[in-house]
């Protein structure tokens, strides 16, 4: 049942090498940008980890420098100031700088490892068949893979999703915005612009996505499996997809959540 | 039918996810930059930072105008024909030249005359101030008034200084909706940057940022005061220097001003604490936020007066004056930094510039 209802979003009219295409672009994009919004989340607590990982290095640099010179007969000044540039070599801009880079670095990676095999063409498809198959085995023969890839590609097209929305109806509203409708309008008019769009982006997109990383995750199973693998290795393929991609991509959702928040407000006013 | 009506809805589908990665992503903003270069339409606005990096040098514009960076942050002066249009429309002078400043990109002669083109994105505001450009071949006080007076027009319509140069970036109708949304959701001082800013359209937000933020930030600036009550003179200044402790030839990123330990130190401008701590180089030391990218630091305090979070009011005791950290005698190291880039201090504070 829940396989044919899926597989009737995500099966259907893949056929035109350009549709293929530009579809597989559209859930590129929904992905990477879901993957963003928690990015941009995630900035803030990488801050803190910088900042508490410098000064655990500082306190031990601030001692071991200056033992370890002076056994090399080095004056104690000389270590200081030694000391001092090792100390100096990583400030609060830098920390911030790292902590930046770092959320970047995650982004991408993240994002790239998600969204690349969604567009690959060599990707099994995913027809009703494979679909109830990779339902089958995501409750007969779990692995951390088969569930953490269709939530990890579902939350982040959910937040890339509510990113959208937010971004249209904002676009909508300055776009209607001329037309000198009333106030009242003008936000009914954006928002329900904006939620309509949202709503096909999730349908076309978001499920076809899933259902594709879902399947994709049964094939690499089934591979294992095939390749007499241990169960231990096959059930634990996915492990960087559980701990970073999914926690990032549920922050992205939940991080653009109170962006949407607004369109469920009386608030109508310009 | 059916197939067509899946084709539309794809289609809206994916021109939305693209529009939506193109406008909050860095890879978006990379792709789009590429584009935009490749078709030779290159990001022309450029964040203030950029503009003092370079340090004390000299810089050229395309047409060979000699740029002096030191030129552009003096602070206004009473009689330039700006800060008199500033006056008469009831406009902050400081806040007048910094919407000149960046509506000039930079570019000024020696005298520190700026050249001031209006922005492109200006039309809306401009018919909403009923105001209209002026004729081509103008000169730049012409099309400086006629911006001074916009923004002053646009204050009470928009509700803030930052709204109204904002709509000079983007436009009135998406700065309001913007704010709109922002009170909508009880954000603390919609009508700041920080507070409606994220509620633009993220294209007009990205273009609009370096405009609105360099603006606010040398309107701030040049109205910041003094960190000491008295200064005597200027022992480091900003720049390249032989350093006291380590022998080396190294940066300067602010200036030491030399004061018997127990002095007061003062808020330099309204802002708020974003660390108060003590290190191994700056020995006890403040930084704060006075919004716009705009911080100000001061180190090697004996006794900090405020914590982290804690706002403060202009010329308020935050710190008395030490020798801690890294510091060959009592001093007070003043930073000013625009974006995270070290910026001279003796630039903008009028206490400083005469020592």
């Amino acid at each position: 049942m829940a396989a044919t209802v899926v597989s009737s979003a995500v099966e259907v009219p893949d056929r035109g090498l350009i549709r293929r295409a530009l579809l597989a672009i559209g859930l590129f994009c929904l992905v990477m940008t879901g993957i963003h919004a928690g990015a941009d989340r995630a900035d803030d607590t990488l801050f803190e980890i910088v900042s508490a990982l410098d000064e655990l290095i500082d306190g031990l640099l601030a001692s071991a420098i200056p033992a370890v010179l002076g056994v090399f007969g080095v004056s104690p000044e000389t270590g200081e100031s030694w000391a001092f540039r090792a100390l100096e070599a990583i400030d609060l801009d830098a920390k911030l700088g790292i902590a930046r880079v770092l959320a970047l670095f995650l982004e991408a990676l993240v994002g790239l490892a998600l969204a690349l095999p969604l567009v690959d063409p060599r990707a099994p498809r995913a027809s009703r068949v494979a679909l109830a198959r990779a339902i089958r085995s995501l409750v007969l023969d779990p692995t951390l893979l088969l569930w953490a890839a269709p939530i990890a590609v579902g939350a982040a097209s959910l937040a890339g999703t509510l990113v959208v929305i937010a971004e249209m109806e904002t676009l909508a509203r300055a776009t209607v915005a001329p037309l000198e409708l009333g106030p009242t309008a003008e936000a009914l008019g954006a928002r329900a612009v904006a939620l309509a769009i949202g709503l096909v982006v999730i349908t076309v997109l978001g499920v076809r996505g899933t259902g594709r990383a879902l399947v994709r995750a049964e094939a690499l199973s089934t591979a294992d499996h095939m390749a007499l693998r241990s169960r231990v290795r096959r059930r634990l393929r996915g492990l960087f997809t559980a701990l970073i991609a999914v926690p990032l991509a549920l922050f992205g959702a939940i991080a653009a959540v109170p962006a949407i928040g607004t369109l469920l407000l009386p608030w109508v006013g310009r | 039918m059916r197939r067509a009506l899946g084709r539309i809805t794809d289609l809206v589908a994916i021109i939305a996810a693209v529009l939506a990665m193109t406008s909050t992503t860095p890879l978006g903003g990379w792709i789009t930059a590429q584009a935009r270069h490749a078709l030779g339409r290159p990001e022309q606005k450029q964040g203030l930072a950029r503009w003092f990096n370079t340090g004390q040098k000299p810089i050229t514009d395309a047409n060979e105008v000699a740029v002096r960076l030191d030129v552009v942050a003096q602070p206004p002066r009473e009689d330039t024909p700006e800060s008199q249009v500033a006056a008469r429309v009831g406009l902050r002078r400081a806040l007048a030249r910094g919407v000149l400043v960046m509506a000039a990109e930079g570019r000024a002669d020696a005298a520190g005359h700026l050249d001031v083109t209006i922005p492109a994105s200006a039309d809306h505001a401009l018919a909403e101030a009923g105001l209209s450009r002026p004729p081509p071949g103008s000169s730049d006080d012409v099309e400086a008034a006629i911006l001074i007076e916009t923004v002053a027009r646009l204050v009470p319509k928009l509700g803030s200084e930052t709204a109204a140069v904002a709509a000079l970036a983007s436009s009135p109708v998406a700065v309001r909706g913007a704010i709109g949304r922002a009170r909508a959701l009880d954000v603390e001082d919609p009508t700041s940057w920080d507070g409606f800013g994220h509620y633009l359209p993220a294209s007009q937000r990205r273009s609009a940022a370096p405009f609105v933020r360099g603006a606010m930030a040398l309107a701030t600036a040049y109205e910041l005061g003094s960190p000491l009550e008295r200064i005597a003179r200027v022992s480091s200044p900003f720049g390249n220097r032989v350093h006291p402790v380590l022998g080396s030839t190294r940066m300067h990123t602010g200036v030491d001003l030399p004061v018997v330990t127990g002095t007061s130190i003062l808020a330099v401008g309204p802002g708020v604490v974003t660390h108060a701590g003590e290190d191994s180089v700056n020995g006890k030391f403040i930084r704060i936020d006075h919004g716009h990218g705009l911080t100000s630091a001061y180190c090697h305090a004996s006794e900090l007066l405020i914590a982290k979070h804690d706002r403060v009011t202009p010329a308020a005791v935050i710190a008395r004056s030490g020798n801690t950290g890294r510091s060959t005698g009592p001093h007070l190291h003043f930073q000013l930094e625009i974006d995270r880039v070290p910026v001279d201090p003796s630039l903008f504070l009028e206490a400083l510039s005469k020592r």
